[in-house]
């Protein structure tokens, strides 16, 4: 049968079934944990602001249906879905200035389908002495990289654009509250230089891969050699990886692609390149013995600095599924290049952890998962007077697209203020664009608060 | 309103069914198109076509539950959909990838004697509830709802590598069950 024959009769499956995978979620009790986590975070915060009896917290919302604070809706602490929160502009060191921070949350019927408001997070800077003052301020995003390409943040002064320069912070691999994306913002692990990847490796492509045509087969090649201790190999558009300890204390490595795949093949050697190795064909991936088959594969070897296979490399692994060419000058492609840059650096063969070997997981891992990354720029505040930020840029909203009771709710979080420019007047507008769009169910109203959300309902 | 209620409108041919069903579960029937069809314009036209085909299957059939009913219908119309775009041309997005890792399951060849589409479905029907339950879920969630490796992940609180590796996995079985039941040479 062919994989779209599968692939419509995976289609039939029992509805019950695809209600379990629906629910298909971390434990429970994890709900219950990051709420507790998300209220620690809070205090902590507070403790650590010292001022937040300043910060005031107004709600007001131009969409239909007032405030339910009594509704037992649940918190974006408890979505199924949690993007991170929106977070406040900073800098690096206390600046004597002050803001007042007016943050809108439009939901423009563009944006509506992929559950995503237009974020407008406007500052008013004052600086109260009697001499002007430049500043490095900063303005963090938890987001992905791919997020920020594809929804970048448009940063003005005084209504002037900016270009900032964007550093990134770690990945978040299983980050689910606000506490996880503000313990990223206070770390320090914040990388904008580009590092050093001079160094060349030999690469093997693999290119017009023949078989004898033969029923009943999924015909797929293994390559097989041995590596010393020390040396290391990546793989780019293979389909299977693998490797197992030698007596000299290297490793015996196998790799594996389908003759049909689409995806340019690619084996990287940091280092000298293996002399001997081993190609053969089977019938499928599984490699079994008995399955063997005759494939020839030409194999083009090449020598080449890391960084511009890693150029190569990123822009094919970005442009999958995406129609047109992505522009590699792009902040958020060029981070995607220093960040998997920096993990190849530090990269080591582990056995039990293969997770690397794979060059494709490594720029997807980087290109996907949520981190905080921070976009960067000088601003003069005259003396006596103001300059206005602002940053406008789409962002996915929390929801639920489970089992929950609250499966029809959507929500935003956000930390009010930083320390080092602490927001003196806060205001929020939830806004639709498109009239009767949404009505809240709940939201948070305290002015002590460090942090606020909204909760909301859309219609139509 | 409940989903008894809004099936309740379908069996007695109240066209205010529709727009119900679109306002509960419009937004989740647009996720699932848009797994399998990248372009929102298509993914639209494919979840209208999902509350025509439910007024014209609602009655004679009664779904129990609604929204994984919904969910075959959207996913099966956006297949049909995909496989006449790339009838023209390459399409994109994450269905490639996936309909390429199935491939490792079967033959991926026209044969002759192929079991019929129901026999195949019990089968598939019968080797997902012999899983455990997790295994099953990441399963459906990558080959039904065409999930991307990442989101699966972050679903399940998993490291992308495990939900890749577990995938690995539970298609060699899959290839070996289908083999078993001669369904697959």
């Amino acid at each position: 049968m062919t994989r779209e024959t599968l692939f419509a009769a995976i289609g039939q499956v029992d509805d019950a079934l695809l209600e379990q995978a629906e629910q298909g979620q971390k434990t429970p009790v994890s709900t219950h944990l990051r709420r507790w986590a998300a209220l620690a975070a809070a205090l902590c915060l507070v403790v650590g602001l010292g001022a937040f009896g300043l910060s005031q917290i107004r709600v007001g919302s131009s969409a239909p249906g007032s405030s339910d604070t009594a509704s037992p809706a649940a918190d974006v602490g408890s979505f199924d879905s949690y993007p991170g929160p929106i977070l406040p502009l900073t800098a690096d060191a206390d600046t004597g200035l002050t803001a007042q921070r007016a943050l809108t949350l439009d939901y423009a019927p563009r944006a509506r389908t992929a559950n995503m408001a237009t974020v407008t997070d406007r500052y008013t800077l004052t600086n109260p002495t009697d001499a002007d003052q430049t500043l490095l301020l900063r303005y963090p995003v938890a987001a992905s990289l791919s997020d920020l390409y594809f929804h970048p943040v448009a940063l003005t002064v005084d209504g002037a654009a900016l270009e900032p320069s964007l550093a990134f912070g770690p990945v978040l691999y299983d980050g689910q509250t606000r506490e996880d994306y503000l313990a990223l913002l206070s770390g320090t692990d914040f990388l904008e230089d580009d590092p050093d990847l001079s160094q060349t490796v030999t690469l093997w492509r693999f290119t017009h891969t023949d078989y004898a045509p033969t029923d009943g087969v999924a015909p797929s090649v293994a390559i097989t050699f041995h590596l010393p201790p020390g040396a290391r190999v990546q793989c780019f558009g293979m389909n299977s990886y693998g490797c197992s300890p030698a007596g000299d204390g290297g490793y015996d490595w196998e790799f594996g692609y389908f003759v049909e795949s689409a995806a340019p093949l690619t084996l990287l050697f940091y280092g000298e390149a293996p002399g001997d190795y081993t190609v053969q064909g089977y019938s499928n991936l599984g490699f079994d013995a008995g399955t063997e088959i005759d494939v020839s594969a030409q194999i083009t070897v090449e020598t080449a600095p890391l960084g511009e296979v890693l150029s190569e490399a990123v822009a094919l692994a970005v442009s999958r599924g995406i129609e047109g060419d992505i522009s590699p000058d792009d902040p958020a492609v060029h981070a995607l290049w220093q960040a998997v840059g920096y993990d190849l650096l530090a990269w080591r063969v582990d056995p039990e952890d293969l997770e690397n070997v794979s060059l494709d997981e490594m720029i997807d891992r980087n290109w996907l998962m949520r981190r905080v990354s921070l976009l960067s720029f000088p601003v003069t505040v005259p003396a006596g007077g103001s300059a206005e930020v602002q940053a406008v840029y789409d962002k996915e909203a929390c929801y639920n697209r489970e089992h929950s009771t609250y499966r029809e709710l959507y929500g935003f979080d956000w930390v009010t203020s930083s320390d080092a420019l602490p927001v003196t007047d806060f205001s929020l507008r939830v806004a639709a664009t498109e009239p009767d769009a949404m009505e809240i169910v709940r939201r948070t109203d305290d002015p002590d608060a460090p942090w606020g959300e909204v909760v909301f309902r859309l219609l139509g | 309103m409940e989903d008894t209620e809004i099936v309740a409108l379908y069996w007695a041919r109240n066209e205010a069914a529709i727009p119900a069903t679109a306002e509960k579960y419009g937004p989740y029937c647009t996720t699932v198109a848009l797994r399998i069809l990248p372009l929102p314009q298509d993914a639209e036209e494919c979840v209208n076509d999902t509350w025509l085909r439910t007024w014209n299957a609602v009655p004679p059939q009664r779904p129990a539950l609604l929204r994984p009913f919904l969910a075959k219908i959207t996913r099966n119309l956006a297949f049909d959909r995909y496989r006449e775009a790339t009838a023209r041309k390459r399409g994109g997005g994450e269905l490639p990838l996936a309909l390429e890792e199935l491939g490792e399951c079967v033959s991926d060849r026209d044969t002759e004697g192929e079991a019929l589409a129901h026999e195949l479905s019990a089968a598939i029907d019968a080797f997902l509830r012999a899983l455990p339950r997790r295994e099953r879920s990441i399963f459906l969630r990558r080959y039904f709802y065409v999930d991307s490796c990442a989101d699966i992940a972050r679903r399940f609180g998993l490291r992308e590598s495990t939900v890749r590796v577990q995938l690995h996995r539970t298609r060699a079985k899959l290839r070996d069950f289908l083999r078993e039941e001669g369904l697959e040479p």
